[in-house]
């Protein structure tokens, strides 16, 4: 072949190619804004040139393929920054309402705390003023509702996780069943193309594939066919070539326990558990906000109104109401216990916060389980069990367990412990609150030394001979004799004095100090009649600032301020670092978008290029025209 | 390097909303004042106030139990006063009686006023404050301590004494015992007897119109007796009124120390405010001319 005829197949081969050209840059300018859109370019290259006896000579251009701005390092470093940005975002405003609704000023529990011990203190200085008792009394009412509004609170945000956590979880499901389907269709366009990349799918599934990271943190491995799988966890094939994997998420039962988050492959039944696999992802960041604060506020704030009400009732009871009778309970909140239905045996589990130990209570709720032959298991509601062997009563987690009856194996007791949901004012009349001592000490007018028996305070309220008379007498200044003279029993004889002894008996103690005389007497017997003793009153206004709490350490209002501490200072970290996470997905998006992106300025001078070559491919066909035209006037 | 129209776009969006954010923030602090907005805004900060919240409520407390106890040691402190010029009056009228220039029917006038006297006492010693309760009654404050029958007087509270906490560790006693009070002063033969049967002993002395010398002495120790009372009661007193100033100034400190940890520093938050505008209005204004820019606007 030779010349004028050739040039009219390379102008009309230049008008196809640059037509393409531009068709691919009207894409591109069309999809300026479009999400996940990769920029196309068409690859132009010379068409086999013809060997002639002169040499090789062009036969034009053709269009090799059209390929997207693409990289596949670049695409992972925006997923995996997304899911990383996603899980903090969501574990730092889940854990920032929580330290808002604990720390808050007014609402939180400590202006509550406070309150109530002013109005303590208030009872103390002024016992016999019934509205200073009835200030007490409401102020206790306040505090348990304080308590049982942080409570339902955190249930609230526990309701509204559980359906967060498995609306994630179907979504998860359905992204992960397209990105099968997309799969498939991506193999089939390539087979229909004959190995050319259907770039609007490959665009599709990256798009899929980064909503999914949102969720949960991925890893993709690229099979030969062009197919992807998806992994999450520690490994768990999400999606294999053209099947998807299942997701199945059960809510939290309970207050305190954790959700549970389990994993079925495509085509199989059993599920396997992956709660403490999954990372990353709005998915991870709520089950991590889930296990790291809401699960340790709750318990904590069960601590709290545990000890708060046991350490308290543990005082009250020590005291003696106005009416003269032994003081009850102030707050109500002990724990309770059901038998499970399927129990066979007959044995009654009862449980009640232990006051020396009830800080170390370490759940909202508990089961008990007799494994038979003297052995118990308690095991905490999302916590690690312990065995118990014997018949109890058992002293555990900051509760006495006491067992009656004969149980049979597997017999199963939940003990609910949500003590900042259960606790309430165990009295109604303000004049149960036992604001005296029921016992006075005293020493006889007649004495002539300058003994004197104080610091008298109340050991073992339970003592049936608490409030008999008892007289110390001084036989000689160094010796005394202690006599019960309510039932005319001799507690001791010649015991030795020295100044500071203590002096214990029938539930009570006592201090004698100074310099007794023979023939000297002193006294201890029941308070009768004593309205305005506010001893007892000042010892439950004592606990306010009491090391009771974290091993004697802390304070109640203490104890309180480390948890909004911590929780605060969790809420920050997350904070910090989703400000960074949040800077590294920008820039990995920036560089996606540098690669991937389109520039109008871009297209427009492409336009203009495209344009101009095919105006001279056209021209090209017109000067073949006149060629051949000139070829024929010659011959005519 | 290249970039894309949608992440100049983008860019200049995220330029603008991330200075609406923080002039918001700041906004907000002046606003309401505040430093600490939530506890992750500052959590040792948010757990410290929390502290000072305590101690400030605490301390405030502590004030008003002073308020009631200086209260109740005014009280008292009066009713001895009047206690004391009662004894006083019966001693001049001891030792006037003890004159022999007086006759038995001056000594039966002198009877008929330590008499009134003796009635007066005992009115004082059953003293009620403002809530109706016996301030000598001990811990049995609802019923009379001190009543009479065939001209003894008997003591009827107990020995209880009532403290109220003024301070974080300091407790004060805002009331004494009739017993400590009135009963078991010395007397002048060695034993011990009750300030109401002193006077009752002049009284019946003077009636037989046989003074002794014994009144004046006994009536002494009663005076000396309650005096003390008294001394221990103003030093109470200034305990009281110590813990006040201590309070008040303790509290004056832990205001400034929470002031310092959770309010804002508005001078520094209002130069700071202006600096985020002044970053948002260049936000805005950059974005809006590169928008602007396109080489479309060039070509035919």
């Amino acid at each position: 072949m030779s010349g004028g005829g050739d040039l009219l197949g390379i102008a009309t081969g230049g008008l196809q190619a640059f037509q393409q050209a531009l068709s691919t840059t009207g894409n591109n300018i069309a999809n300026v804004n479009t999400d996940g859109y990769s920029r196309e370019s068409v690859n132009l290259s010379t068409q086999v040139p013809v060997a002639t006896g002169a040499g090789f000579i062009g036969t034009g251009v053709e269009v090799t393929g059209v390929t997207r701005s693409y990289n596949q390092f670049v695409a992972e470093q925006v997923r995996s920054s997304t899911s990383a940005n996603a899980s903090l975002q969501t574990y730092a405003s889940l854990a920032g309402n929580v330290s808002n609704l604990l720390g808050d000023s007014s609402a939180g529990l400590s202006p509550a705390l406070q309150s109530f011990f002013n109005a303590v203190q208030g009872v103390a200085s002024n016992p016999t003023d019934p509205s200073a008792r009835q200030v007490m009394l409401s102020q206790g009412q306040t505090l348990a509702s304080r308590f049982n509004y942080l409570n339902q609170q955190l249930g609230d945000q526990r309701k509204q996780l559980n359906g967060q956590l498995s609306d994630a979880v179907s979504q998860i499901n359905s992204l992960a069943k397209s990105i099968a389907e997309v799969n498939q269709k991506i193999v089939n366009a390539t087979g229909q193309a004959g190995g050319q990349p259907p770039n609007t799918l490959l665009d599709q599934r990256d798009t899929l594939l980064n909503k999914l990271s949102q969720q949960v943190s991925v890893s993709t491995v690229t099979q030969s066919d062009g197919s992807v799988n998806v992994f999450i966890g520690k490994g768990q094939p999400l999606v294999t070539e053209f099947s998807a994997g299942t997701l199945s998420y059960t809510a939290a039962p309970a207050p305190g326990m954790q959700p549970a988050v389990s994993f079925s492959s495509s085509g199989s039944s059993t599920k396997v558990p992956v709660t403490n696999n999954i990372s990353g992802g709005n998915l991870g960041g709520m089950l991590s906000f889930w296990g790291q604060v809401l699960t340790p506020a709750q318990s904590s704030l069960d601590q709290l109104a545990a000890s708060v009400a046991t350490k308290f009732n543990a005082q009250h009871v020590k005291g003696m109401t106005l009416n003269g009778t032994p003081g009850g309970d102030f707050f109500s909140a002990s724990p309770s216990v059901s038998p499970s239905i399927t129990n066979s045996g007959g044995a009654t589990v009862s449980a009640a916060y232990d006051p020396s130990t009830v800080s170390q209570l370490g759940a909202s709720s508990y089961t008990l389980t007799y494994n038979g032959s003297n052995s118990w298991t308690l095991t905490p509601s999302g916590g690690k069990p312990t065995t118990l062997s014997g018949s109890g009563p058992f002293t555990v987690d900051g509760m006495n367990i006491s067992v009656s009856g004969t149980p049979s194996a597997n017999d199963q007791y939940s003990i609910n412990t949500n003590a900042s949901k259960n606790i309430g004012v165990a009295i109604q009349d303000p004049a149960n609150i036992a604001a005296a001592a029921p016992v006075v000490a005293g020493n006889t007018s007649s004495n002539t030394g300058s003994g004197t028996l104080s610091n008298l305070a109340v050991t073992d309220p339970t003592n049936t001979a608490l409030k008999d008379q008892v007289s110390i007498s001084f036989t000689s200044p160094t010796q005394y004799n202690v006599t019960d003279t309510t039932t005319g029993t001799t507690l001791a004889t010649g015991v030795t004095y020295t100044s500071g002894n203590s002096v214990s008996y029938n539930g009570w103690t006592a201090s004698l100090q100074g310099t007794p005389a023979a023939g000297d007497n002193f006294t201890v017997g029941p308070n009768t009649s004593g309205v305005g003793d506010n001893r007892n009153a000042l010892a439950l206004a004592g606990l306010q600032d009491a090391l009771t709490m974290d091993g004697g350490t802390s304070s109640f209002g203490g104890n309180y301020g480390q948890l909004v501490a911590n929780i605060g200072t969790k809420t920050s970290q997350a904070q910090t670092n989703q400000k960074a996470q949040q800077a590294l997905l920008q820039q990995a998006q920036s560089t996606q978008s540098s690669i991937s992106g389109v520039n109008l300025d871009q297209e427009a001078a492409n336009l203009v290029k495209y344009q101009q070559a095919y105006q001279a491919a056209a021209h090209v066909v017109s000067v073949a025209n006149t060629v051949f035209q000139t070829l024929l006037s010659a011959v005519r | 390097m290249r970039i894309s129209t949608a992440q100049l776009f983008q860019q200049g969006v995220n330029a603008i909303l991330d200075q609406q954010t923080s002039a918001a923030k700041t906004q907000q602090q002046l606003s309401t004042g505040k430093r600490i907005l939530s506890p992750a805004d500052d959590p040792s900060g948010a757990s410290q106030a929390l502290r000072l919240d305590k101690s400030i409520s605490q301390t405030n407390q502590f004030q008003s139990n002073s308020d009631y106890a200086s209260q109740q040691l005014t009280l008292e402190s009066n009713t001895l006063n009047s206690v004391v010029n009662l004894l006083q009056r019966a001693h001049t009228l001891a030792v006037q009686a003890n004159n022999g220039t007086q006759s038995a029917q001056t000594r039966q006038g002198i009877a008929q006023e330590v008499q009134q006297g003796l009635q007066q006492l005992q009115a004082l010693a059953n003293t009620k404050d403002t809530n109706g309760q016996y301030i000598f009654g001990g811990y049995k404050s609802g019923q009379q301590p001190f009543t009479t029958s065939g001209g003894t007087v008997t003591y009827n509270g107990d020995q209880g004494q009532r403290f109220v906490q003024i301070g974080q560790s300091r407790q004060v006693a805002v009331s004494d015992t009739g017993s400590s009070v009135f009963m078991g002063v010395p007397n002048s033969s060695g034993g011990s007897q009750s300030i109401f049967k002193t006077l009752q002993d002049f009284v019946t002395s003077l009636q037989s119109n046989s003074p002794s010398a014994t009144s004046i002495t006994d009536i002494n120790n009663a005076l000396k007796h309650v005096l003390s009372v008294q001394t221990d009661i103003g030093s109470r007193q200034n305990a009281v009124s110590d813990q006040q100033t201590l309070s008040s100034s303790s509290l004056l400190a832990v205001k400034q120390n929470l002031s310092q940890i959770q309010d804002l520093n508005y001078t520094q938050a209002i130069s700071q405010f202006q600096q985020q505008l002044t970053a948002l209005q260049a936000a805005q204004q950059s974005f809006g001319k590169i928008q602007g820019l396109s080489l479309f606007n060039y070509l035919p």
